[in-house]
């Protein structure tokens, strides 16, 4: 037999349990919301611009180092995309050609053009950055040929 | 009861309130980055074109002006033959092609190369702003003369080879304003030497008085009107010109005291190379 003050005690103890689950439904709901909020935006976060910086100084470099050592002037394709292998880290893909110009009559004729790369890939569809730069090769104390290298490259993983 | 499902609204008002703030701050702090990252990509696609360009026309400077340039810890050293008009010519036309394919290239639309204003045969040694220079007396283009034209007396000495070919070494003969106590002291050594590399004379004084000329004619078998001359001057410029007429082969350099902070650089004087003023920057 339930005294009337178990029956008491028995109603407030059921009523602060369905209290204590709402509470920790919701607070599992706020831990959630929180959760995804943060993770959401700590992804947003590791997209740092900054990261395009890097990519573009790293491929400056290794075309101005690559340039200087002449091998863009060879306009072999084997030699200067095996070079390109080795020099372009996993982490980027890239697409690049390679010009050659001849002075003629103070203008800049095209002789010749190769291509490297991934060179089929449709650009408006990965976050890139370009640049280009300029290189010379030399003939008997003058200036031979004029070469632009131009490139475009991004994360693989973007 | 109903005090409490206040607090506990007012609880949830300030949790969204927080993360309504958050979210904007963190959107804030986005653009702002994107901000400063197409600012700091900017200066930093200016500054590397630059870098890149100037050794393009140093290199140039070099294979077709015919003039080596080298420069380490404490010293700045130009090699090359003088005269030698020829080099200079065709480096002249080649500059001019070079800046035209340059200029072509979108990515250099963010400067200007100056060549109209600046002597192309004038290199700067950085960052003490001495001035090294080809050219000939009195502004003709004979390439018979090179210049050192400090703006400050931050070095101690020059030193100078020359090695004579088609002529025969006669004698050296200098008249020097010795320092003492003066304000500005260089020094200079100077050696002489023959088409098969012998030393066939030598000169050097460690007391010279900067701001007052000195002078050193070396003579050869050519006549004596022609003679090879070194000219120092006030503020410590030098100039050294060939009248005889055969060229011969120099390493003119300049030394400096040595500084762990300031290591001289070459480089081409200021206003060769332009940032454009969108940015409302120049570099040097």
């Amino acid at each position: 037999m339930m005294t009337d003050l178990q029956r008491f005690f028995s109603g407030f103890i059921s009523r602060k349990g369905i209290a204590l689950t709402y509470d920790a439904v919701l607070a599992i709901a706020l831990f959630l919301l929180v959760y995804v909020f943060v993770s959401t935006y700590s992804v947003e976060g590791s997209k740092n611009p900054f990261s395009q910086l890097e990519l573009k100084r790293n491929f400056d470099g290794m075309i101005n180092v690559l340039g200087r050592e002449g091998v863009f002037q060879s306009m072999n394709f084997n030699d200067i995309n095996s070079a390109l292998t080795s020099s372009v880290s996993p982490r980027f893909d890239f697409k690049l050609s390679v010009k050659e110009f001849n002075y003629l009559g103070a203008s800049f004729v095209l002789s010749n053009e190769l291509n490297f790369g991934n060179i089929s890939v449709d650009l408006n569809s990965v976050n890139h950055i370009k640049g280009s730069e300029s290189f010379l090769s030399y003939n008997n104390s003058e200036i031979d040929k004029f070469y632009r290298v131009e490139y475009r490259s991004w994360f693989r993983n973007e | 009861m109903n005090r409490k499902a206040f607090v506990l609204s007012f609880m949830v008002f300030l949790f969204a309130l927080i993360i309504i703030l958050l979210v904007a701050s963190s959107r804030e702090l986005r653009t702002t980055l994107r901000d400063d990252y197409k600012y700091v990509s900017l200066i930093d696609r200016v500054s590397t074109n630059y870098d890149y360009t100037e050794d393009l026309f140093l290199d140039l400077y070099e294979k077709v002006g015919n003039t080596k340039i080298y420069s380490d810890s404490n010293k700045a050293v130009f090699s090359l033959r003088l005269p030698d008009k020829q080099s200079k010519d065709n480096y002249d036309l080649n500059a001019v092609s070079l800046r035209n394919f340059i200029l072509q290239d979108t990515e250099a639309l963010s400067y200007s190369i100056n060549l109209l204003n600046a002597d192309l045969t004038t290199l700067n040694i950085h960052p003490f702003d001495i001035n090294f220079s080809q050219a000939g007396i009195n502004n003709v283009r004979d390439n018979n003369s090179v210049f050192f034209s400090p703006s400050g007396i931050e070095f101690r000495k020059y030193f100078v080879e020359i090695k004579l070919l088609n002529q025969d070494f006669n004698e050296l003969t200098a008249s020097i304003s010795s320092c003492g106590s003066c304000f500005f002291k260089i020094e200079l050594d100077l050696e002489v030497r023959d088409a098969n590399n012998a030393i066939v004379s030598t000169f050097s004084d460690t007391d010279i008085d900067a701001n007052s000329l000195s002078s050193i004619f070396i003579k050869t078998n050519e006549p004596p009107v022609n003679d090879i001359e070194i000219f120092l001057t006030s503020l410590g410029n030098f100039r050294l010109s060939n009248n005889s007429g055969k060229s011969f082969d120099l390493n003119a350099g300049i030394m400096f005291p040595e500084n762990e902070l300031s290591f001289p650089e070459i480089h081409y004087p200021k206003g060769f190379l332009k940032v454009k003023s969108i940015l409302g920057i120049e570099k040097k």
